[in-house]
């Protein structure tokens, strides 16, 4: 069976069960997940359901859960961008610049652990992140979630249907963690040429580029490990000789680990420039060519990144097999837009 | 039918007559005194002098210092007697000092102590990794309660934050203009206090006061430790450890019941 079509079951289970979702009952979803991924890690006592996913849905777009009431997760995670917003650093609150780039939010269920340090250890409490930030949706507004449920009537109803309580912060980073856990991408070009044997799917170029990819001299997989195109260590690339963020070194207070940030996924890396953790390079030539020069001097250097002596030609291959990793099923998925009433 | 309603009420009455004479027997024999009981109250002070919100001081070091922000989580507060018998007073407290301060008051088993120990933040099996939003709102662990003591891209608690502005040449007391912030957290920096105190014979019924003094200045200077403002004025703990570690020790020592 094809991988697409995997995906279309568990689009279409999902859709179904929200479509007929019954407010009042609650129901787990039987979800059908890319084999290539293996196992998600899902909380038992957050198992996915329609209804949990519907509210983590609503929860997802609705400004409400800033303090000026202007900024949703949607503002910085735009589907169309693979839920990354463009920006160098993101916006929040009263125009206020972030500290890094919007990462991409896509097959979270399997991340072991989330943030550009790796600190915070599952989905459900890396949702209190950002409405708890400062310069993101700003202090407060997940301690007024019962006024926002007083305003809208439907988030107590899901909520006792889902959860068995009414809208809290508990309630919250669980339903919009449930909601995330379904940002599934797996049906890239990529896919279909790798897993599916689809051999039309990759022009001569990008099939050139990703033999260099995936080359023990390059070195890229070995960090961007498929299937999910990282291997979520962290790594100093030597993209500074002095890095203003401190990087994984924020949490182990560790000079070794100064510099060092989260593999990124790079499954729909096409559509999610700028990049580097402060959006620092913006477009996926200058990505490369970076990578191709070795990058700067720094003690906490990985050894594995040195200068790669590729072409032009080479480069240009390279940039093309990144781009075969967009999933254009996954960026037009209605199902991860916000509802329509 | 009447009837039978007078009779249930002349019932009702009777027992509730023999329910008040058997608790009357039992006061008389001490059977239903209350257990023992401990208020726990905070002074702030600044070395010796009371501490009110808003003023300047001047440290021993010779610095003027406003204190203008200061929250601290305080855990396992517990009496000890000299046997090792143990007394929980209040597991976790959150104390915003630019507020009254609260009074605890716990029932404590019958015994001696002599002993009060108490920890400042919060212990690593409720630090790191452990979900905030599992709490009620009203626990000063959770979402709410803990009033931005918490770090959400590492997922622990900020054990205490002490902020203000001093004037560093401690020639002025009117124009404070350099900052200093102490956020410290870290399972590294969690730190537990034994005090001594006069003995508490706690016994039923008894109301015991135990009133536990922090001085706010020994955070900054001891007799082993003066914190440079020029140099040391500002930790997040994970940008100057070492500072992070010196101001928790410190603030370890700072207190004391008289």
């Amino acid at each position: 069976m094809r991988l697409s079509h995997l995906l279309c079951l568990l689009v279409l289970a999902v859709v179904t069960s929200c479509v007929n979702a019954n407010k009042t009952k609650d129901q787990p979803l039987n979800v059908v997940w890319p084999k290539q991924f293996g196992d998600p890690l899902i909380p038992d006592d957050n198992q996915l359901t329609a209804i949990r996913i519907e509210l983590g849905r609503r929860l997802f777009y609705d400004p409400g859960l800033s303090d000026n009431g202007e900024i949703s997760c949607g503002s910085c995670h735009v589907l169309s961008a693979a839920f990354t917003d463009g920006r160098t650093l993101s916006t929040g609150i009263h125009g206020k610049t972030g500290r890094r780039n919007a990462p991409t939010l896509q097959n979270l269920a399997w991340a072991p652990h989330l943030m550009f340090e790796g600190g915070v250890p599952n989905l459900e409490m890396q949702i209190l992140a950002p409405p708890q930030d400062s310069m993101e949706m700003g202090h407060g507004m997940l301690m007024n979630l019962e006024q926002l449920a007083k305003q809208k009537e439907v988030y107590n109803e899901l909520s006792r249907a889902a959860y068995g309580r009414n809208l809290d912060v508990f309630v919250a980073t669980r339903s919009i963690a449930s909601f995330e856990r379904t940002f599934v991408s797996a049906d890239s070009r990529f896919d279909q040429f790798y897993y599916f044997n689809l051999k039309d799917r990759l022009n001569e170029m990008e099939k050139k580029g990703m033999e260099l990819f995936f080359s023990k001299d390059l070195h890229c997989a070995e960090c961007h490990r498929e299937p999910l195109f990282t291997d979520f260590g962290f790594y100093n690339i030597g993209l500074y000789e002095h890095y203003a963020d401190p990087g994984k070194a924020r949490e182990t207070y560790l000079p070794v680990d100064s510099g060092k940030f989260k593999t990124p996924s790079l499954r729909n890396i096409g559509v999610t420039a700028p990049y580097m953790h402060d959006g620092s390079l913006t477009d996926l030539r200058a990505v490369v060519e970076f990578y191709n020069s070795g990058g700067k001097n720094h003690p906490s250097k990985d050894p594995r990144i040195h200068a790669l002596h590729l072409s032009d030609e080479q480069q240009t291959h390279l940039v093309a097999f990144l781009y075969t990793l967009t999933d254009w099923n996954f960026l037009q998925n209605r199902n991860l837009l916000p509802l329509e009433e | 039918m009447n009837k039978i309603n007078g009779y249930a009420w002349i019932g009702c009455l009777i027992a509730i007559i023999f329910a008040s004479c058997k608790h009357n027997e039992e006061n008389r024999t001490g059977n239903v005194l209350p257990p023992a009981k401990v208020n726990l109250t905070f002074t702030p002070t600044f070395g010796n002098a009371p501490f009110n919100w808003g003023s300047v001081y001047t440290t021993s070091s010779g610095y003027n210092i406003r204190i203008e922000n200061l929250l601290s989580y305080f855990s396992q507060i517990r009496l000890q007697s000299s046997n090792g018998q143990t007394a929980m007073l209040k597991d976790f407290a959150l104390l915003d000092f630019s507020q009254p301060m609260p009074t605890y008051t716990a029932e404590i088993p019958e015994g001696l102590y002599d002993s009060l120990y108490i920890s400042l933040g919060i212990p690593a099996t409720f630090n790191v990794g452990v979900d905030p939003s599992i709490y009620p709102s009203s626990s000063p662990l959770s979402v709410a309660g803990s009033q931005g003591m918490f770090w959400n891209w590492n997922s622990g608690y900020i054990f205490f934050k002490y902020d203000g502005k001093a004037d560093v040449s401690g020639t002025s007391t009117t124009n404070l203009t350099d900052p200093f912030a102490f956020h410290v957290g870290d399972d590294v920096n969690y730190r537990v206090a034994k005090i001594g105190i006069p003995a508490i014979d706690a016994k039923k019924g008894s109301v015991n006061t135990l009133n536990l003094t922090v001085d706010l200045e020994h955070v900054l200077v001891t007799s082993t430790d003066t914190i440079n403002l020029q140099t040391d004025f500002l930790t997040h703990t994970s940008d100057n450890p070492q500072l992070a570690k010196r101001v928790s020790t410190n603030f370890a020592g700072a207190f004391r019941v008289e």
